[in-house]
């Protein structure tokens, strides 16, 4: 245990707090760093970190990162709204991309020429925020009777039904009319939507989106805060640690938990919208279970009920798979990951280092034993560095890297079999090392092991991105949750059984 | 009318044999329910898994030509090793993955679950692709074989199956209740405080019911195979959903509810894809959730505890 | 030490620093041993044997397919075609050599946009072959059109694209006012079936084609039921109950999946219906729609926008190695190779006319004129392959045979 450190003096501070305030700031230059920066009034952080994302679209004209970024704001804007369910109201909502989902439709429906119908936007947008509003609190009514499980089967189901409603409402039989009437567009959904314009100037291009996105994030993170620091947010804070006693000293939970939903459902579904006139279009499978299951890590990852933690968490696992979809660049980034983690992870800093030598050492001296006994087993590298012509320095650089590291491992005939029995092999040991208590042994074993994992990333996951990101967030959530549920920037609950 | 009497008895069939997979997945869901009030949302997968195990066992003993042992045999061999190969995935996952998180937050156990589950599909998925595998059944079992019981015919597989899983369930009837084990399962579920004073011990009890509720869902995985055909690394997720649906529905850490449940979730589907429309019936399998979660949470079965503070 | 433990973080970074720039070494020129194209493996990107010539001109072009999801099967099926046409195109081609960024852009439209966004803007692709589903290229069809990437589908068959009038789209297969109308008037015309039950599997592909047969076939008089089961159902037996109780004289399933053509097959016969079921393209597999069927399927019928490349002669040599390869082939690869191959050509000819550039490929496609597999590939003004149709099969003695024509 760190000893505590010289804090600024707080007047009243027992001791005890502020022991448990230094502990909490974690030791390091990050940790000052972290200090310093939390010591800044919030006002001065929001408008710093707001002016950096005002700034980016003029510094970068790549229409693609500054769409990643958008993307980012979006999924920010969706976590703070799930964050206001789960995190503060801690009710467990696993239907909340349906809400994402009917404000698009809602949107689609109400600004494109499938039924002709063309509010302006402003009206649109008030008309989706007062729908979801309505789903909110009719979402919500069940979360009245329901424990939390219960709770988060009732709206997966619900989610389900919307995604399965948006499917085939498109051929309705109705009794007035003889042609089925098509609500949703089916699998096909709504395209052609109108792009979302305010006073006269139409929003088209991404960069107009990218602004349009942080403002709205901007208001979001806004109100979203000032409730927070409201009455309803302490009553939503104490509702969730202990429903219970919250009513028994009185306070209206009804009527919380059913706020809460509403208000949730009234962001996303705006949200949603602004997506719909983005994309120009709506799918129903743009809000299926994997978009709900990539929407519930970030905000696990970046910490429930910290506001900065699920905006931090749906910006890294949005820029994060998009960097991972170059298999060169994935596999630098991998291997400076894994190095940079020794380095930084371990301590004493000499363990982490030698660890980083030995797995260097121990891929040398197999791929020699190998290359001397069995040399047809191996394979010499399959990359091959691009020509200049089509590709840019990085590029080719990632890919020497690349080479180098198909020099080091032993890289086998058929990389398939080898690396799928690998990786039955790499998954229990990974999770088995996990749960060994800190050891010299622990340390010793990383090596192996890390070896592992490098051949099954050689043979196996670079060349399946998506899966590769897929199971990053599965292995993410378990590890997450046994080390560290409070995410990144959350707070450590104690829950009283 | 005359159409729907006539098919009814078919769709009964056929509803059964639905119903005898969900009921069998359903029932691991109660059982660690009642333990752990944990929702295993990678139950599923592992029903998923047993029926690849299924398949390699079938591979290996049913080449082209014909099944190298009696059909019975093999069949009982894919059977014992999905059961068993599933039994301890349950255990490890239980190990890794929940263990850790007992006195956690509620929450955290389920997102756990939820990652767990990722994992196993796409863990599959990356070693054996995502192509269909279909089970040549008729290769074991004759299409043809069956009985004809007026309008609907009951073909030898879904006997199989329908048969395999009352075996399955009489089987855990009786371990629950006939047997010192049984006891201890159900006065963990009970009370773990009061059970662990009482000298049980609370691990054990929680690795032989993640073990056994593992296996009936491996078992469950063989039997779609044999009786459905196709298998894939996502078909866990909506069998565990509709198993889980099951469960609630008969009462969740009721046994004989997770039974009952399975046989209704499995006729409804059947009749609402036969009478109202097959797009429409996931949608409907829903509707009668979320209904019955409002209207009557405890389920069919289940008993109304009261609330301990 | 504790000073040590404090330059640590300096130390580590260094080495890191200093293996990146080791790898920025001058290794630019490729490991000389030639290694024989390891198509097996998916992997590697197929290695060529070292262009000797010193002006090697480069082409860089874009794949994008269903890798992962729901269509995976088709995906990576689509993916090993190509990774084979380019493997045969370097081999003999000399002074050409291509690279393929593959893409994984899954069966929904909001996985195309961000992909055809970062292609769009890398000025290096000169071409685009896919993306494979019809809502995905629509969805890109404004990104793709907008930058002068010429993109040519091996599998979108939604009619409405080629009249978005771009000048970029392109596809090697008849669309669905082709195969609808024609599958239509096959079941009215030559089956004379007066009542058939239409099933979709709720996806782009199959609610369009089972629209276009099911309006061919009512304006002929048929009666017909219609429903939509997913692409991931198992069981048919309570649909199977349904099409019993409706009476129908074939079955005519809208699906990409083969096995879900011979579960239904088999659960009708299971109960005793013993009505043909006539698929779609994806049912072409003699693994999974007649093997997998267990001779329920005898009888049936499978409509492709392809042939079979085993019946061609011309292709005898890439279905040879796509057997090694990709042992489950179905109908969906070999539109995958042509359209790989025809956009390659495209690059080869403009690069051969001096430019080697996005509006000079997208002109030198638009009016290519070329044979593979033995047949002639043409396009006309709207990147509709000319003079394609599409092929009915019947199941004989386990087989697929072309279906009688009266």
């Amino acid at each position: 245990m760190n000893p505590p450190e010289a804090l600024p003096e707080k007047f009243g501070t027992d001791e005890w707090v502020a022991q448990v305030d230094a502990r909490r700031a974690g030791g390091g230059w990050i940790g000052k760093l972290g200090a310093r920066w939390g010591a800044l009034p919030i006002s001065w952080r929001f408008l710093g970190l707001l002016l950096v994302g005002a700034i980016i679209p003029l510094l970068i004209h790549s229409d693609y990162v500054l769409r990643v970024i958008g993307t980012a704001w979006l999924f920010a804007t969706l976590a703070v709204g799930l964050n206001v369910v789960v995190g503060y109201a801690g009710l467990l909502d696993l239907g909340f991309i349906a809400f994402y989902g009917l404000g698009a439709y809602t949107y689609a429906l109400l600004s494109s020429g499938h039924f002709n119908v063309h509010l302006p936007s402003w009206l649109a947008l008030l008309i989706v925020a007062g729908v979801g509003m309505a789903f909110g609190l009719l979402l919500g009514s069940p979360s009245l009777r329901l424990l939390g499980d219960y709770l988060a089967i009732v709206t997966l189901g619900f989610g389900l039904v919307f995604v399965q409603l948006g499917l085939n409402l498109d051929r309705l039989n109705v009794p007035w009319s003889n042609t089925p009437l098509n609500i949703t567009g089916g699998s096909n959904g709504i395209i052609n939507l109108d792009p979302l314009h305010f006073f006269g100037f139409s929003l088209s291009t991404v960069a107009n989106y990218y602004y349009a996105l942080l403002v709205w994030l901007a208001i979001v993170l806004l109100v979203i805060y000032r409730l927070n620091q409201s009455h309803f947010g302490r009553a939503w804070r104490a509702m969730r640690e202990d429903p219970l006693a919250a009513e028994a000293m009185g306070m209206p939970t009804r009527r919380l938990k059913l706020f809460s939903f509403a208000t949730g459902a009234a962001v996303a579904g705006v949200t949603g919208a602004i997506f719909a006139a983005w994309q120009q279009s709506v799918f129903p499978n743009n809000f299926d279970t994997n978009s709900l299951i990539n929407l519930y890590a970030m905000v696990v990852l970046g910490g429930v009920g910290s506001l900065p933690g699920v905006s931090l968490g749906a910006g890294i696992l949005t820029v994060v798979p998009e960097l991972l979809r170059s298999p060169e660049l994935s596999r630098v980034i991998f291997y400076m990951g894994l190095a940079l983690a020794l380095v930084f992870l371990i301590r004493p800093r000499r363990n982490g280092l030698a660890v980083l030598v030995g797995v260097v050492g121990l891929g040398l001296i197999l791929r020699l034993a190998v290359q001397a006994v069995a040399p047809g087993l191996v394979s010499p590298p399959t990359i091959e560095v691009a020509a200049v012509s089509i590709s840019s320095g990085f590029e080719r650089a990632s890919q020497s890297f690349g080479v180098l590291v198909q020099r080091w491992i032993l890289l086998p005939k058929d990389p398939n079999t080898a690396g799928n029995l690998a990786y039955v092999l790499l998954v229990p040991a990974l999770l088995a090392w996990a749960r060994m208590k800190p050891s010299r042994w622990r340390t010793l074993l990383l090596v192996p092991l890390l070896y592992l994992l490098s051949f099954v990333w050689e043979t196996r996951l670079s060349a399946e991105p998506a899966i590769t990101r897929l199971l990053l967030i599965g292995t993410l959530l378990v590890i997450l949750m046994i080390f560290r549920p409070q995410g990144l920037l959350g707070a450590r609950r104690v829950e009283i059984a | 009318m005359a159409q729907f009497l006539s098919q009814a008895p078919q769709q009964i069939v056929n509803g059964l044999t639905l119903g005898s997979v969900y009921a069998l997945i359903a029932l691991g869901y109660s059982m660690v329910y009642g333990i752990l009030q944990l929702l295993n949302f990678a139950h599923g997968d592992v029903y998923m898994v047993g029926a690849f195990i299924g398949f390699g066992v079938l591979t290996v003993f049913l080449p082209d030509a014909g099944p190298l042992l009696p059909a019975a045999l093999v069949i009982l061999l894919m059977l014992v090793a999905a059961m068993i190969g599933c039994g301890f995935l349950g255990v490890a996952i239980e190990w890794f993955a929940y263990r850790p998180l007992r006195n956690a937050p509620r929450i955290a156990p389920l997102i756990s679950a939820l990652g767990m589950s990722i994992l196993l599909q796409n863990s599959v998925q990356l070693t054996l692709t995502a192509q269909f595998r279909v089970y040549h059944t008729e290769k074991l079992i004759p299409i043809s074989a069956g009985v004809d019981l007026g309008p609907a015919h009951l073909s030898l597989v879904r006997v199989l199956v329908i048969g395999s899983a009352i075996v399955m369930m009489v089987g855990l009837a009786y371990l629950v209740n006939r047997t010192r084990l049984g006891r201890a399962m159900r006065a963990v579920a009970l009370d773990r405080e009061a059970a662990a004073m009482m000298g049980v011990n609370v691990d054990q009890v929680i690795v032989l019911t993640f073990f056994i509720g593992s296996a009936l869902a491996g078992g469950s995985g063989v039997l779609t195979g044999l009786v459905f055909g196709r298998i894939w690394h996502t078909m866990g997720f909506n069998a565990g959903l509709k198993g889980f649906t099951a469960a609630v529905i008969g009462g969740i850490g009721n046994i004989p509810g997770a039974m009952l449940g399975g046989l209704l979730i499995g006729l409804l589907e059947a009749f609402a894809t036969g009478f109202i429309s097959s797009t429409y019936s996931d949608v409907i399998v829903f509707v009668v959730l979320i209904l019955f979660l409002l209207v009557r949470p405890r389920g069919l079965l289940g008993a109304t505890g009261a609330q301990k503070v | 030490m504790k000073r040590l433990n404090k330059l640590m973080p300096l130390l580590g970074g260094l080495t890191v620093a200093s293996l990146l720039l080791a790898a920025c070494a001058p290794a630019a020129t490729p490991a000389p041993t030639a290694v024989p194209p390891t198509v097996a493996a998916p992997t590697t990107v197929p290695a060529t044997t070292a262009p000797t010539a010193a002006a090697t001109v480069e082409i860089k072009i874009a794949f994008y397919a269903p890798l992962t999801g729901g269509a995976a099967s088709l995906g990576t099926e689509q993916l090993a075609f190509a990774r084979q046409a380019v493997a045969d195109f370097n081999k003999n081609m000399t002074g050409f050599h291509v690279t393929m960024v593959e893409e994984d852009t899954d069966i929904t439209p909001d996985k195309a946009v961000p992909v055809c966004t970062k292609d769009a803007g890398d000025n290096t692709i000169v071409g685009v072959v896919g993306p494979s589903g019809s809502g995905q290229v629509a969805a890109c069809s404004k990104i793709l059109d907008g930058a002068g990437l010429a993109h040519i589908s091996g599998s979108a068959t939604r009619p409405s694209l080629s009249q978005a009038g771009d000048k970029t789209f392109f596809r090697v297969v008849p669309n669905d006012n082709v195969q609808g109308p024609t599958d239509g008037n096959y079941i009215a015309d030559v089956l004379k079936a007066k009542k058939v039950f239409v099933i979709d599997d709720k996806e782009d592909y199959g609610t369009n084609l089972a629209d276009t047969v099911e309006k061919t076939i009512k304006a002929k008089g048929v009666t017909t039921q219609r429903q939509g089961v997913d692409a991931t159902l198992a069981d048919f037996s309570s649909l199977a109950t349904t099409i019993k109780g409706f009476g129908p004289d074939l079955v005519f399933f809208a699906g990409q999946i083969a096995s879900q053509g011979a579960s239904l097959a088999k659960a009708m016969k299971d109960q005793g219906l013993s009505v043909p079921v006539f698929g779609g393209d994806g049912f072409f597999s003699q693994k999974d729609y007649i093997d997998g069927a267990g001779g329920a399927t005898e009888g049936s019928y499978a409509s492709v926008f392809f042939p079979d490349l085993r019946s061609l002669p011309a292709a005898a040599d890439v279905a040879k190695e796509m057997d090694t390869a990709f042992p489950a082939w179905g109908p969906f690869g070999a539109p995958s190779y042509v359209a790989t191959t025809l956009l390659l050509d495209a690059a080869v000819t403009a690069s051969q006319g001096g430019k080697l550039d996005r509006p000079s490929v997208a002109a030198a496609l638009a009016k290519t004129d070329v044979k593979v597999f033995g047949i002639e590939f043409k396009f006309d003004a709207n990147g509709e392959p000319q003079g394609l149709n599409d092929g009915i099969f019947i199941i004989k003695g386990g087989k697929f045979v072309g279906a009688p024509t009266s």
